[in-house]
């Protein structure tokens, strides 16, 4: 019966890939998210920052230490554990240098789609698999077809947030004991990175060094302005460390040298770095019921490179924290001066209304919509507003489309509250409400799966 | 009307006016970081500027992988599209001819490669996604899904050959690698006809001969690499592995034929080799280094003259050295591609 059952379920899933219409000409932005809850992608609209990236920089030389967010809840970076005994040690930190290196590697340090022209605000860049901004966060987002949680709107909208965000992904990734060790589990060590930043992308096959799906015959050392091709993913980010981009002729960070691990020996038969040694340790997950006290990756542990020598962090004062925290994150202002938004036309037709969101303060005010009625869309969910001052020149609010939704709503009168929630830096929000009102005449205006105007 | 034939012929014969001739030219990527031009080089002229074919843009430092159709006058590229950054799952497939460049699909794998049918009317792909993953059969005119086929678990698939109604494809199994053979029936519906697993070490670089009697892959174990060469048939005629001829410079080797031997266990192991491609006269070339600089097989051109390779100035893979693009020419002599950044996809005819 059971087989019978699944025969017919293979036969429906048969049936429904053979019905799959065709791919639609272009680039779109990705209308499911297949491994964070299956609902489409948020639309959030970002700031993209000077070409230079200096902006971005300087967040990712504060976030690796813990100074963009400390008491963001959301958003600080969890204590490093140090050593073999793992140990948590408040004062360690990621070398920046592996933070601008994964920001290069995903997104090409850019914040927003392909086509948002520098200094401007535009769609967030979104992967297929729904990874958001900079550092390609997928983590803890949900895209069920809600809209988007505070840390979901501010990791979209907001570069800093951001990279807080795929700085903290990279810490727990140190952090857990699932990942085996590199030496003695030294974060000041670039190298012992190695296992963490292959577990940001996956811990899969595909990143294995000596695995089938990298070229055995790559270059050993990658140059970030080079071929990715055949690279597994911590070489990419370790070869940029080493062999920085350059952005108009100019290297955009200072090169940083990197042992990588000599494979001629690490994926020798028995070694950590012989895939024979990874297969068996998902064979150990696999079988193993109720598993054991150790992580079976454990047999992966290498030890540190002779060359690999402690990372020398750029010093910061507090005086110089704090100049860069009013640079990135300002003192951003809400602005929103409508109460109501009126949907219905006096001709009748159903129409959309345009609400203004703008930022009186210097910096990026990062908002969502919080709550809207189910009878209504928006165009964009989160977004942000750029203030007057500091590192952001011009001037930019954000302008939300609301429309009537199709179908589901019937003939009448219909009021409901949108709310608008400001995110600030300190953490607090503060919440805004606009009426919406919308007549429905009827059927007729509802063709075609969406409203007629 | 003599004259007019005549006039016409010596139109025809300027040659400006014939930007693709019948001579096999070499489809190359030259690779940029946010875009790759493909471009139609000449064997017989490496010093001429190469024909540009079509510019595809890419994300930032994804060279784009393609192959070339049966006919010779179209290609098939996967390439990572501009602001996406996963290889695994973003990249889109191009169909390129010289009069037009084509979008048929999204999503795909750039490193899964692709399989054009015989006549060139589909192609397979693969979505090797962590969650899913599934192999498409694909209509060139359009993109339209022809035919389908999902594992029961996810799984990398590699399409390597459509023959008539098979599909050949590697598969990465939890258990190590497997060929398939898949069988297109009615209504779209794809069967695994037949599994041969060929263990865990094999690498991506796997290859049909063209009677489909055998398959060659790349195998690697630590430091160890060699070429296995499986049979895929029960016949029992097959000839003696020999050697036909041992290339000493750049220690290229052609080998000649199978041999019995069982199921699933190599016919013929190949020590300190790799990359093997099979000439369309049934001989496999593979790669061998233990000197000076080495070369790697990537494709013959249809009539088994010329072989493009990667050539490394490096003794090996653990110290390949700078890696660049070359011909071996009919006379066997070795000639080097000047550009920088070019990587070779296929053969040009037409």
């Amino acid at each position: 019966m059971r087989r019978a059952l699944a025969a017919l379920i293979a036969a429906a899933l048969l049936a429904a890939l053979i019905l799959l219409p065709a791919p639609s000409p272009g680039v779109s932005a990705p209308d499911a998210c297949p491994y964070s809850g299956g609902g489409p992608a948020y639309r959030i609209q970002s700031w993209e920052a000077d070409r230079d990236r200096a902006l971005y920089l300087d967040a990712q030389r504060l976030a690796a230490r813990n100074l963009l967010f400390p008491d963001d809840e959301d958003f600080a970076l969890p204590p490093l554990e140090v050593g073999l005994d793992r140990i948590e040690d408040p004062t360690a930190a990621i070398p920046a240098h592996i933070l601008y290196a994964i920001g290069w590697i995903e997104s090409t340090t850019n914040q927003t789609a392909a086509d948002v022209p520098y200094g401007s605000i535009g769609p967030a860049l979104v992967s297929f698999d729904c990874g958001y901004g900079i550092m390609q966060v997928t983590s803890s987002i949900s895209n069920e077809g809600a809209l988007p949680s505070r840390y979901e709107a501010l990791v979209g909208a907001h570069f800093a947030y951001n990279i807080a965000a795929g700085a903290r992904i990279l810490v727990e990734k140190w952090n857990d004991d699932f990942f085996p060790q590199v030496g003695t589990h030294d974060p000041s060590l670039i190298e012992s990175w190695y296992y963490a930043l292959w577990g940001y992308n996956g811990w899969a096959l595909s990143n294995h060094p000596a695995g089938p799906e990298v070229d055995p015959f790559r270059a050993p050392e990658y140059s970030c302005d080079g071929r990715r091709n055949g690279y597994p993913y911590q070489e990419l980010v370790l070869g940029c460390v080493a062999n920085p981009p350059l952005v108009d002729d100019r290297p955009l960070w200072d090169p940083v040298p990197v042992a990588l691990p000599d494979l001629a020996i690490l994926a020798s038969p028995g070694w950590p770095l012989d895939p024979d040694v990874y297969y068996a340790a998902w064979n150990e997950i696999r079988n193993q019921a109720g598993g054991g006290p150790n992580s079976p990756f454990q047999t992966m542990y290498m030890p540190i490179s002779d060359y690999a020598v402690p990372y020398a962090a750029q010093p910061m004062g507090d005086a110089e924290v704090q100049q860069l925290r009013r640079r990135i994150l300002g003192e951003p202002r809400l602005r929103l001066d409508q109460t109501e938004l009126d949907l219905s036309s006096s001709d009748g037709a159903v129409t959309s209304a345009s609400l203004i969101i703008a930022n009186d303060g210097p910096g990026l005010l990062g908002w969502r919509i919080a709550r809207a009625p189910s009878w209504i869309d928006v165009d964009i969910q989160a977004g942000v507003a750029v203030g007057p001052g500091g590192a952001f020149p011009d001037t930019d609010p954000s302008t939300v489309t609301v429309r009537a939704a199709a179908g589901g709503v019937p003939e009448g009168e219909h009021i409901g509250e949108l709310r608008v929630e400001a995110l600030l830096p300190d953490g607090s929000t503060i919440t805004r409400t606009v009426t919406v009102s919308l007549n429905k005449l009827g059927a007729a205006f509802y063709e075609a799966g969406r409203p007629q105007s | 009307m003599a004259l007019l034939t005549l006039l016409a012929l010596s139109l025809a014969a300027c040659g400006a006016e014939q930007p693709f001739p019948a001579a096999p030219r070499l489809l190359a990527s030259a690779y940029e970081p946010t875009r790759s031009r493909l471009v139609l080089i000449d064997p017989a002229n490496l010093n001429a500027a190469p024909t540009e074919l079509a510019v595809i843009d890419h994300a930032e430092g994804w060279d784009v992988e393609g192959v070339v159709a049966p006919s010779g006058d179209a290609a098939a590229v996967l390439a990572v599209p501009p602001g996406r950054s996963r290889p695994r799952e973003d990249a889109v497939l191009w169909l390129v001819a010289p009069d037009s460049k084509r979008l048929l699909a999204e999503n795909l794998d750039l490193y899964a490669g692709l399989a054009f049918a015989d006549d060139g009317g589909r192609i397979a792909v693969a979505r090797n996604h962590q969650s899913s993953s599934r192999l498409d059969v694909l209509d060139t005119r359009d993109g339209a899904l022809v035919a389908a086929y999902q594992p029961d678990q996810p799984l990398a698939m590699y399409p390597l050959e459509i023959r008539g109604d098979q599909i050949w494809a590697a598969a990465l199994e939890p258990d190590g690698w497997a060929l398939w053979r898949l069988a297109i029936g009615a209504e779209g519906k794809i069967a695994r006809d037949q599994s041969w697993p060929l263990g865990r070490d094999a690498m991506r670089r796997w290859t049909i001969s063209p009677d489909a009697a055998a398959v060659a892959m790349e195998v690697r174990n630590g430091a160890d690499f060699w070429v296995a060469v499986h049979r895929l048939t029960e016949r029992d005629d097959a000839p003696e592995v020999s050697e036909t001829q041992d290339w000493q410079r750049r220690n290229l080797r052609l080998l000649r034929g199978d041999s019995d031997g069982q199921p699933n266990q190599p016919i013929r192991r190949i020590p300190a080799a790799a990359a093997p491609a099979w000439r369309p006269d049934g001989e496999l070339t593979v790669g061998r280094w233990g000197g000076d600089g080495f070369t790697l097989p990537i494709a013959w051109d249809r009539d088994g003259r010329w072989l493009a390779v990667a050539a490394y100035d490096g003794d090996g893979p653990a110290d390949p050295g700078r890696a660049w693009t070359g011909l071996v020419r009919p006379d066997r002599g070795l000639e080097r591609i000047e550009q920088a950044d070019i990587y070779a996809l296929g053969w040009w005819r037409g």
